[in-house]
């Protein structure tokens, strides 16, 4: 054990892994409370658009995917906040585009070398130093605006009106949230993958959520329940050696049914 | 005597209906203003429209500022009408009072907010359930707690609709003393939409009383005119008024159960 986690790839991972887990413990807290999962799914999916046409032109995958999630999350967002279509109409819509012109842009591109793959689910062990780098200072970005803004975040999820008329900036608010996912979705391209990165940004805040009344607990334990589910899905995939980023959403399940089954606020099951 | 509220030629129009139509009213401050009227006569929206959360159109001031200027100073407080909270959500009554506190962009609370929340929980009676999830607290008590929380805000005037709905008997009494008595003490202006017209009769400064238009606004006597009443409320203007002791010859029927 000691061996394996004196590997340069493995510490990379353990590093990107942690990094992960901290920014989407805390998301996971206001994509619970807002029901917002679906709006995950849809930005991580419409991600996938962006990283095939950087694939057709040639250009870092990761600069299309970037613009891509951001003008996901911001027309989901103007789309939800309006009200005229149903939110999860225009989700379903945008999503399954974005796929489908990914779809269509791998096939121009007719580069096989390409590990389509790779970008769906990831792998956290193939990570390098500047994956790093780049997972390190947007997270101290992101961390820095939710310390700012957690408690007028944790307003405008419980009563919008009021937050609004005690001026707070909630639609301000409300699109940096969604821009804070995008950013996040594709800095974990690598380690999880475009389709299973939603499930991290909602089981841990779900399995927190069934457990306490408080907040500031509640995103604690979230982050507790990220971390955890990272770190043995790490190690289980590389000691049964399993794909990483599936092993990883699979433990955050167990551990989600785990608290499911001891039922800590003793609710009323049907 | 400064005006808290200046409401000139407002008209609402949300999905392609005319909601409120030439509305003009003024409320000076330090008093207290009763709207009432029938359900889906446009009071919710009225307030809505004041505080700037629907588009409207005319003017509108509050102590000299726009309703978003107003909202940016801090100094309105607002008690929506009540609505159905998540049991599970995880805030605590006593969060939800110090909510009130957190105000603008940006901003801590202020250094005595755990002495206020204590303050504002004990006058609307609810510091024993100060830890308890606001969510699983009843209407009535959430209610009370999210008066705690306008409170809280120590806004200059507040607008509160139907802040009864679901309070029992005994605190409703309460809390008419409490805002008769904030009004007193800190001059506070308090714009209230309610239902027992009867009762708020004697606890208020003006009425409004609106359905589409605004019918009446002045001294609450309106309350017991019959034709006042005729033209806001229709022929059930008879079932209207909740009668009350200090309401006499009024020309209804007690219809109280003889209270
Ligand atoms: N967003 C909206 N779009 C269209 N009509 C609305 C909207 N909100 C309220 N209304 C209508 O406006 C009218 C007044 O509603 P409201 O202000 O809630 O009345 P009250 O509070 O007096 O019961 C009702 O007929 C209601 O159906
Ligand atoms: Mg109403």
């Amino acid at each position: 054990m000691i061996e394996v986690l004196s590997m340069p790839f493995m510490q990379r991972a353990i590093t990107g892994g942690l990094i992960l887990a901290v920014i989407a413990g805390v998301l996971s807290v206001f994509i619970v409370l807002k029901r917002l999962s679906f709006i995950g799914v849809g930005i991580s999916h419409t991600a996938f658009g962006g990283v095939a046409l950087g694939v057709l032109l040639g250009i870092n995958p990761y600069v299309t995917a970037i613009i891509f999630a951001l003008l996901g999350a911001i027309s989901i967002g103007s789309i939800s906040r309006r009200g005229m279509i149903h939110e999860d109409t225009s989700i379903g819509i945008l999503f399954a585009t974005a796929m489908a012109l990914g779809v269509i842009f791998i096939a121009l591109a007719k580069n096989y070398n390409v590990d389509i793959m790779g970008y769906l689910f990831g792998n956290i062990l193939s990570l390098v130093d500047s994956d790093i780098y780049l997972a390190v200072a947007v997270g101290v970005l992101i961390l820095l605006f939710l310390a700012i803004f957690f408690r007028r975040m944790i307003f405008a999820a419980f009563d919008e009106e009021v937050a609004v008329v005690n001026g707070i900036p909630v639609a301000f608010l409300f699109y940096m949230f969604l821009s804070i996912v995008a950013l996040t979705i594709v800095i974990s391209i690598k380690m999880v993958g475009i389709i299973l990165i939603s499930a991290m940004l909602v089981i841990p805040g779900a399995t927190a959520y069934m457990i306490t009344y408080d907040f500031l607990l509640l995103t604690i334990l979230s982050v507790l329940f990220a971390i955890a589910g990272v770190l043995l899905g790490l190690f289980a995939s590389f000691w049964f050696n399993l794909p990483s980023g599936a092993t990883i959403v699979v433990t955050l399940t167990f551990l989600f049914l785990i608290v499911l089954a001891v039922n800590p606020k003793k609710r009323v099951i049907l | 005597m400064k005006k808290a509220l200046r409401v000139s030629g407002l008209n609402v129009t949300l999905s392609g209906r005319r909601i409120l139509e030439n509305i003009s009213f003024d409320v000076e401050e330090g008093k207290i203003l009763g709207i009432v009227g029938p359900n889906g006569g446009g009071k919710t929206t009225l307030l809505k429209a004041i505080l700037g959360l629907v588009s409207y159109e005319g003017e509108i001031s509050i102590f000299g500022f726009s309703p978003a200027e107003a909202r940016k100073r801090g100094i309105v407080g607002y008690l929506p009408q009540r609505s159905l909270f998540d049991p599970d959500f995880p805030l605590k009554a006593k969060d939800v009072v110090a909510l009130g506190m957190v105000k603008g962009w940006f901003g801590k609370l202020p250094s005595d907010w755990k002495e206020r929340v204590e303050h504002y929980l004990k006058l609307v009676n609810m510091e024993e359930w100060k830890d308890y999830p606001f969510g699983k607290l009843s209407g009535g008590q959430q209610q009370r707690v999210s008066i705690a929380r306008v409170l809280a805000g120590e806004p200059q005037i507040v607008f509160l609709d139907e802040p009864n709905t679901g309070v029992d008997v005994v605190a409703q009494e309460d809390f008419y003393q409490l805002l008769t008595k904030l009004n007193r003490e800190l001059n506070l202006t308090i714009v209230m939409v309610s239902h027992d017209i009867g009762v708020i009769s004697s606890y208020i400064h003006e009425v409004a009383c609106l359905n589409r238009v605004l019918h009446y606004h002045g001294a609450p006597v309106c309350l017991t005119q019959p034709e006042i009443l005729k033209k806001v409320y229709g022929p059930a203007a008879d079932r209207v008024l909740v009668h009350d002791e200090k309401c006499e010859n009024c020309g209804y029927p007690d219809i109280s159960g003889g209270k």
